[in-house]
C-alpha cells in the first residue's frame, strides 16, 4: 500500500520528492503515519518505563501515604468485598480512609487490576492486612497496571485521532505527523502524573481523545459512548461535556430529523450509564451513596495552590472569607457557564470539527479557571485540547505545556520527582523544538497573525502617526524642522509642542542619572565578589538561603548589576526582542507617562480619553510580554541572571561581610524608581 | 540542478549539523537522566571505589589498597580519571570519597553524580562520532548517530549496569577518525592513550601496529626509519607518563599484576557468547556420547569460571585451554586481516579492521566479558551505512549483541526497559536503513539514482532475509522460554538453562559476523 502511494505521487512531481529526501525526519517518517506510531509509541513507552522507576506520590509516607495508596486500597477493597459494599462505609470498608470516591467504572477497573494483583502478589490487595503495603513487586506491579492502561487505551486513542485528523497525508505533512504524535505521547504532564505521581488519567483521558476522534470521523454514536465510559471513569472528564453537547447538538438540529438524532445520541449515552451503573441500579439509596461520594461540595473552592482564577485571585480578594460556600458555588457556576457560551453557541449554531476542537479547549480551561474544587492535576484536562490542536496553536500549546509544568511543580516536589520533571520538560522543549522544523515557524496561525500584526503593525502605526511628530519635535530642540509633513494624518495639535520637554521627564532624566550613578558608587569592589578563599559548600538549604539573604544586602548593587548584565547580553543578541522592547516603552513614555496633560491622544483621528489609553496600553503590554518571545527572553534572562546570583550567594560564605554603615533599606540602587514615580505621577495626578 | 540542489543542502545542512548532532545526545541524555535510578550492578560501587581510593591516598597506594574488595585494576589514565572526578564528588559530598564511610554508599548524591559523569563523559563519544562523520552526507550522518549515540548496548552497559564505555570508545572513534584523515600520528596518539585508560583495547593493537608501519612509516628506508622512530617515541611518551611514576616507585610488577589477574576462568560467570561457548557444549555432548558407549569419563571437577586451580582440567574430553593458546588463536585470526593491512594499507579499511580484530578477540579472548561486544559493534557503526551488505549485516548482528546483555539487567524492574530499548533500535534501525537503501521505485527516480550509484553494490532495497527472520522468531522464543516458559515448566530445575540457551543461540550469529567481516576483508581490494 505504502509503495503504491509511493509511485503516485512520484508522477506529481518530483521536486516535492527531493524536498522530502532532503527532510531532516525523512528516515523516520517514509514507512507512513502507523510505523512512525509504532516508533514514537515505543519510544514513549520507554519513557514511561523509565519514569516509573522513581518514586510515587506518599511513598514511605504513613499513615496516609498519598495517591498510589489510594489506587492500591481501592483493588482491595474491590477485590475483596461484594459490588454492592464499594461505595457504603461499612466494618470492612473505611470510607475516611481513601474510599472510593469516582465513579463505578475506575471501581471495575481497580477490580481488574487487583486481581491481576492478587495473582501475582496475594500480600499487596489482602484486605486489612496490606494497608500501606509498599514493597519492590508491589510498586513495580502496579507500574505495569499503568503501563498496561496507558499501552492499551491511550495509545491507540491517540493512532486512531491522528489517523482520523489527518486522513491519507501528503508526504511532505509526514514529518509534522509525526511531530504531533510525539507531542501527544510526549506530554509530560501526563507521564509524570500517571507514571510519576501515580493516577490512571491515561484511561479516561485516552477515552475522551476516542471520542474526539469519533466525532471527527463522524461516528456519533461511538464518540457519545466512549465519552460516556470516560465521564464514568472520572468525573473531572465533565469538563468537556459543553463542548461534545453542544457539537453534537449543533450537528443533530442540522439532521433531516433533528429530534430523532437527539433522542438516539440521548439513548446510546442513557444506555451506557445504565451499563455502567447497573449494579448500583436497584435502589435510589444506592445511587444516591455512590453520587455523594463523588460530589465534593463539602470541599473548599479550591485547594492547596492551582493555578486558576480562585485560587490566584484570592491574593486579593479573600472568596473564601467574603462568601458562603453555597455562594461561592453559584458564583463559580455562573462564572464557568458565562465562560464556555462563546464556543457553545458558536458549535450549535454552525458545528465544524475544528470548532469543535477550539471548543473542547474552551470549555476545559473555562471548567479549570472557574469552577468549584479544582485540583492542580486538573490541569491535564484543557492541556489534552491543547495538545490535540499542538499542529495549529504551536505557541499557546508551548507556552500552556510550561506553565503546567510550572503549575504542577510543588506537587512535583512533594513526591520527589524533581529528576524526572526536570528530563521530561526538557525532552518536551526537544522534541517540540526538534531540528531542521519548517513548520513551528511557518504555520504558526497565532504568532504569524496577531502576533506579526500586532507586535509590527501596532508599533508602526502608532510610530507612523506619533514619531513624526515627536521627531518633528526632537529636531525643533537641535535644529530646524526639515522633515516634510505628510497630509493624510497628522492631526491637528500633535506637533505643535515638544512632548519632550515635559518637566516630568526632564525630573525624571534627572533623578535617574543621578540615582543611577550614587547607586552604582555602593557597589562593592568586584574582587571581593570573586574571592577565591571564601567559597564554600553551603551545609543545608536553609544556610544556603541565609547566605543568600545575607549576601544579597551586601552585594545588592552587583547582583542587580549582573541581573541587568544577563538582561542586557540576551537582549542584544535578540535585537528583534530588543526592538519590540523599545518600541513598548517608547509607545508608554510619549502616550502616557509623558504626555502634556492638556493634549489628548489623537489617533486615526479620533480621541483617545486617558483611560482607554490606558487600557490599551495595559492590553499591548500584556500582550507582548506574554504571548511573544519577548516575554520567554525576558524571563529566561531573569532566571539566568537570578541563578547566577544565588549561586553565587549561596557558595559564598558572608562571615567576612559587614554593612559598612547602616543604609536605610529603601534608598538602594532601585530607589529612583519610587521617587521617578512619585514625579511621574505628579503630572498625571494632576491632569485626572 | 540535482547536484546543484544536493550542494546547496550540504552547505545549509553543515551550519544545523551541529545542533542536530546535539539534539541526539540531549534527547539520549533525558532518558539516561530517567534511568537514574535503574538498577546499578557492583561495578557502580567498583568505580566508587576507585574514586575513594585515587582522592584520598596518594599515587604509590593506589594499586596497593585492599580496603574494599573492588581494587583499582584499570591502567594508570583511568585511576587519573576518576581522580579528577573525584575533585567533583569531594565537593559534591565527601562521604563518596570517603574510603571507609564510603563502602557500599548508596545516597542520592552519590548516584546522581556517577550517573551524571557518566553522562557528561559521553561528550567524548559524541566529539569522536561528530569527527568520523562530519564529511558524510546528512543522511549518512544520522543513521550514524543513530547507530551510536542512541545505541541500546550503551544504555544498558554504561547508564544502566554502569560503566565508562562510552567514554573510552569515544576515544578509539577519535583514533580512527584521525586515521580515516591520514593524520597517522595523532590516530596512534590516541590509541595509546586510549590503551592506558583500558588495557582490554590492547586487542587491536597488531592491528594499529602493522597498519602504522606500513602507511605511516612506508616510502624509502630511511625516511620510514625516522618516521617510526617518532611513532615509537611519542607512543613510548604516552606510556612513559601513564607508567612511569609507578616505575619510579619500583610497583611496576604491583600494577600488572593488577592490570591482568590471569587467576580468572576462560569464561565468565555468565558465557560471553563466544567460540568457547561451542567448545565447552561439545565437550558435554561427546562426553554424554562417550559415556553412553559405555567409557569411563570423569565428571570434571573445576569450573570454566572458576579459573587455573592446580592441574584439573574443567573438560573431560577435550584438551584443556590455557590463557597462551587463547591468544595464539586470537592472532591466527587476526592474521588474514594483518595480512591485508601489510600488503595494501589503506585509510577507508581501518575501522573495518579494528572492529575485525575486536570480534576476534571477543570470540577467543580469555575470559572475555559479554559487554565487550560493544568494542567491535559501536566502530562497525560507522561502516554500516557504506553498503547494502553492511547494513543487513549489521542489522542483525547489533539485534543480537543487544540481546545478549539482556542478563545483565536482571531484575523485573528493568525488564520493560530493556526490551523496549532493543525494540526500538531494531524497528529505528529499520525504518533508516530502508530510508538508506530505498526499494527499487525509489532508486528509479533521477535525483535519489545519484546518490545511490555512489556505492554500488547497494542495488535492491533493504530487505530482511527468511533466514534472519527466521532467526529473529527463534530469538524471540529464546527469550519467551526463557522468561516465561522455563520457570513454568520446569520450575527451579536447571536454572543457567536459560542463560545458557541465551549465550549458545546469540553466538551463532557473532560466529557468522565474525566469518562475513573476515571473507569482507579477505574480498575488499
Amino acid at each position: 500500500m505504502v509503495k503504491g502511494k509511493k509511485t503516485s505521487s512520484d508522477t506529481v512531481s518530483v521536486v516535492d520528492g527531493d524536498g522530502e529526501q532532503s527532510c531532516c525526519w525523512w528516515w523516520l517518517v517514509h514507512k507512513g503515519t502507523t510505523t512512525t506510531f509504532l516508533i514514537v509509541g515505543l519510544f514513549a513507552l520507554l519513557v514511561r518505563a523509565a519514569v516509573s522507576l522513581h518514586p510515587y506520590s506518599g511513598f514511605a509516607n504513613p499513615p496516609k501515604f498519598g495517591d498510589y495508596e489510594a489506587q492500591r486500597h481501592w483493588m482491595e477493597i474491590t477485590i475483596n468485598l461484594p459490588i454492592q459494599e464499594w461505595y457504603r462505609n461499612s466494618t470492612n470498608n473505611d470510607l475516611s480512609y481513601w474510599g472510593l470516591d469516582y465513579p463505578p467504572l475506575t471501581a471495575y477497573q481497580s477490580f481488574i487490576h487487583g486481581l491481576f494483583l492478587r495473582f501475582c502478589h496475594p500480600a499487596s490487595v489482602s484486605l486489612f492486612t496490606s494497608r500501606g503495603h509498599e514493597s519492590y513487586p508491589g510498586k513495580l506491579l502496579m507500574r505495569w497496571t499503568v503501563l498496561s492502561s496507558d499501552l492499551l487505551i491511550f495509545f491507540p486513542a491517540v493512532l486512531y485521532f491522528v489517523i482520523v485528523h489527518y486522513g491519507q497525508p501528503s508526504r511532505s505533512r509526514k514529518s509534522d505527523i509525526g511531530w504531533h504524535i510525539a507531542m501527544l505521547l510526549l506530554n509530560p504532564c501526563l507521564i509524570l502524573i500517571d507514571h510519576g505521581h501515580f493516577q490512571y488519567n491515561c484511561i479516561s483521558l485516552g477515552f475522551t481523545i476516542g471520542a474526539v476522534a469519533s466525532v471527527l470521523s463522524g461516528m456519533d454514536v461511538a464518540a457519545c459512548v466512549l465519552y460516556c465510559l470516560a465521564l464514568n471513569h472520572k468525573q473531572m472528564s465533565a469538563y468537556f461535556a459543553p463542548a461534545f453537547f453542544s457539537h453534537l447538538l449543533g450537528k443533530s438540529l442540522r439532521h433531516k430529523h433533528p429530534l430523532l438524532e437527539v433522542s438516539k445520541l440521548g439513548f446510546y449515552v442513557l444506555g451506557t450509564f445504565a451499563a455502567v451503573w447497573w449494579p448500583y441500579l436497584y435502589s435510589k439509596d444506592s445511587v444516591l451513596e455512590v453520587l455523594s461520594r463523588l460530589a465534593p461540595f463539602e470541599r473548599g473552592i479550591f485547594e492547596d495552590y492551582v493555578a486558576n482564577f480562585w485560587c490566584a485571585s484570592s491574593i486579593i480578594i479573600k472568596w473564601k472569607r467574603l462568601f458562603t460556600s453555597e455562594s461561592l458555588r453559584l458564583l463559580s457556576f455562573i462564572a464557568t457557564v458565562i465562560t464556555c457560551l462563546p464556543s457553545m453557541i458558536q458549535q450549535i449554531k454552525s458545528p465544524s470539527n475544528r470548532g469543535f476542537l477550539y471548543g473542547l479547549l474552551n470549555c476545559s480551561f473555562a471548567f479549570y479557571m472557574f469552577s468549584f474544587q479544582v485540583h492542580e492535576k486538573s490541569i491535564l484536562l484543557p492541556l489534552l485540547p491543547a495538545s490535540l490542536l499542538a499542529m495549529e496553536e504551536p505557541f499557546i500549546f508551548r507556552w500552556f505545556m510550561q506553565f503546567a509544568m510550572l503549575s504542577m511543580f510543588p506537587l512535583i516536589c512533594r513526591d520527589g520527582l524533581v529528576v524526572p520533571y526536570l528530563a521530561l520538560l526538557a525532552l518536551f522543549i526537544l522534541i517540540f523544538d526538534a531540528p531542521d522544523q519548517q513548520r513551528v515557524k511557518e504555520s504558526n496561525y497565532f504568532y504569524n497573525y496577531l502576533g506579526a500584526t500586532t507586535s509590527l503593525q501596532l508599533p508602526r502605526a502608532y510610530s507612523q502617526s506619533h514619531a513624526r511628530a515627536f521627531g518633528d519635535s526632537r529636531t525643533t530642540m537641535s535644529a530646524p524642522p526639515t522633515l516634510p509633513q505628510s497630509t493624510n494624518t497628522a492631526p491637528a495639535g500633535a506637533a505643535s509642542q515638544p512632548p519632550i520637554a515635559t518637566p516630568a521627564f526632564r525630573a525624571f532624566i534627572s533623578r535617574l542619572s543621578s540615582s543611577l550613578r550614587q547607586g552604582f558608587s555602593q557597589r562593592r569592589p568586584w574582587t571581593e565578589l570573586a574571592d577565591r578563599s571564601s567559597f564554600s559548600k553551603p551545609e543545608s538549604l536553609t544556610e544556603a538561603y541565609s547566605r543568600i539573604r545575607k549576601n544579597f544586602n551586601y552585594f545588592r548593587v552587583n547582583y542587580v548589576t549582573l541581573i541587568v548584565f544577563a538582561l542586557a547580553v540576551s537582549l542584544i543578541t535578540h535585537p528583534f526582542s530588543l526592538l519590540v522592547l523599545l518600541g513598548l516603552l517608547a509607545s508608554w513614555c510619549f502616550l502616557y507617562f509623558f504626555r502634556p496633560a492638556d493634549q489628548p491622544v489623537i489617533l486615526f483621528g479620533r480621541t483617545f480619553a486617558d483611560r482607554e489609553t490606558l487600557g490599551l496600553l495595559t492590553v499591548l503590554t500584556i500582550f507582548v510580554v506574554f504571548l511573544t518571545s519577548v516575554g520567554s527572553l525576558l524571563i529566561s534572562a531573569m532566571m539566568v541572571g537570578i541563578a547566577i546570583v544565588c549561586a553565587h550567594g549561596a557558595f559564598r560564605m558572608p562571615e567576612d561581610l559587614f554593612l559598612d554603615e547602616q543604609e536605610p533599606g529603601s534608598a538602594g540602587f532601585l530607589s529612583f524608581l519610587g521617587g521617578a514615580a512619585a514625579s511621574a505621577a505628579a503630572p498625571v495626578v494632576s491632569r485626572v | 540542478m540535482g547536484k546543484q540542489k544536493i550542494s546547496s543542502k550540504g552547505v545549509q545542512n553543515s551550519c544545523c549539523t551541529i545542533a542536530t548532532l546535539w539534539w541526539f545526545y540531549l534527547v539520549a541524555a533525558c532518558i539516561k537522566v530517567l534511568l537514574f535510578p535503574s538498577y546499578r550492578s557492583t561495578d557502580f560501587e567498583v568505580h566508587r571505589n576507585w574514586l575513594a581510593v585515587t582522592h584520598s591516598l596518594p599515587l604509590s597506594q593506589w594499586y596497593f589498597d585492599e580496603t574494599s574488595p573492588w581494587t583499582l585494576d584499570y591502567p594508570p589514565f583511568f585511576a587519573h580519571f576518576e581522580h579528577f572526578l573525584s575533585m567533583f564528588a569531594h565537593f559534591i559530598d565527601p562521604k563518596i570519597v570517603h574510603l571507609q564511610e564510603g563502602l557500599n554508599y548508596s545516597a542520592n548524591t552519590v548516584v546522581y553524580f556517577q550517573r551524571g559523569s557518566v553522562i557528561v563523559s559521553d561528550l567524548c563519544l559524541l566529539y569522536g562520532v561528530y569527527r568520523l562523520t562530519r564529511n558524510l552526507d546528512s543522511r549518512k550522518q544520522k543513521l550514524i548517530w543513530l547507530l551510536t549515540i542512541w545505541s541500546p548496548m550503551l544504555f544498558i552497559v554504561d547508564h544502566v549496569h554502569f560503566q565508562y564505555n562510552g567514554f573510552l570508545i569515544g576515544i578509539l572513534l577519535i583514533s580512527l577518525s584521525y586515521l580515516e584523515e591520514g593524520r597517522d600520528l595523532l590516530g596512534g596518539f590516541f590509541f595509546a592513550v586510549l590503551l592506558c585508560f583500558k588495557h582490554l583495547f590492547a586487542v587491536a593493537a597488531p592491528v594499529y601496529f602493522v597498519y602504522l608501519l606500513r602507511h605511516y612509516c612506508g616510502g624509502g628506508i630511511g625516511r620510514g626509519f625516522i618516521r617510526l622512530l617518532i611513532m615509537g617515541g611519542m607512543v613510548a611518551a604516552v606510556f612513559a607518563v601513564a607508567f612511569g611514576p609507578f616505575f619510579h616507585l619500583g610497583q611496576i610488577q604491583q600494577v600488572i599484576r593488577r592490570l591482568f589477574p590471569f587467576g580468572r576462568g576462560l569464561c565468565h560467570a555468565y558465557w560471553a557468547p563466544n567460540f568457547w561457548v561451542f567448545y565447552i557444549m561439545s565437550d558435554k555432548g561427546l562426553a554424554f556420547v562417550l559415556r553412553r558407549l559405555g567409557l569411563n569419563v570423569q565428571t570434571p571437577t573445576a569450573t570454566f569460571t572458576a579459573g587455573l586451580v592446580g592441574d584439573s582440567s574443567p573438560f573431560s574430553v577435550l584438551p584443556q585451554v590455557t590463557p597462551l593458546m587463547t591468544f595464539m588463536m586470537v592472532l591466527l585470526a587476526l592474521s588474514p586481516c594483518l595480512l591485508k593491512a601489510w600488503k595494501n594499507p589503506q585509510p577507508q579499511m581501518i575501522s573495518r579492521w579494528v572492529a575485525y580484530a575486536y570480534t576476534c578477540g571477543f570470540l577467543f579472548g580469555w575470559h572475555v566479558h559479554e559487554k565487550a561486544s560493544l568494542h567491535f559493534v559501536i566502530p562497525l557503526a560507522i561502516v554500516a551505512v557504506q553498503t547494502l551488505e553492511d547494513a543487513k549485516h549489521y542489522f542483525l548482528l547489533s539485534i543480537v549483541s543487544c540481546y545478549s546483555l539482556f542478563p545483565l539487567l536482571f531484575e523485573a524492574q528493568e525488564y520493560p526497559i530493556k526490551v523496549l530499548l532493543l525494540l526500538l533500535h531494531s524497528i529505528l534501525m529499520w525504518s533508516a536503513f530502508s530510508a538508506q537503501f530505498p526499494d527499487g521505485a525509489e532508486t528509479a527516480r533521477p535525483h535519489t539514482e545519484k546518490k545511490v550509484d555512489r556505492h554500488e553494490s547497494s542495488k535492491g532495497s533493504f530487505v530482511i532475509g527468511w533466514i534472519e527472520k527466521l532467526y529473529l522468531v527463534g530469538l524471540v522464543t529464546v527469550e519467551i522460554w526463557g522468561q516465561f516458559l522455563h520457570p513454568l515448566v520446569l520450575g527451579d530445575k536447571l536454572a543457567f538453562a536459560p542463560l545458557m540457551l541465551i549465550s549458545i543461540y546469540c553466538a551463532f550469529v557473532i560466529m557468522y559476523s565474525w566469518i562475513w567481516q573476515l571473507t569482507s576483508i579477505v574480498k575488499s581490494r
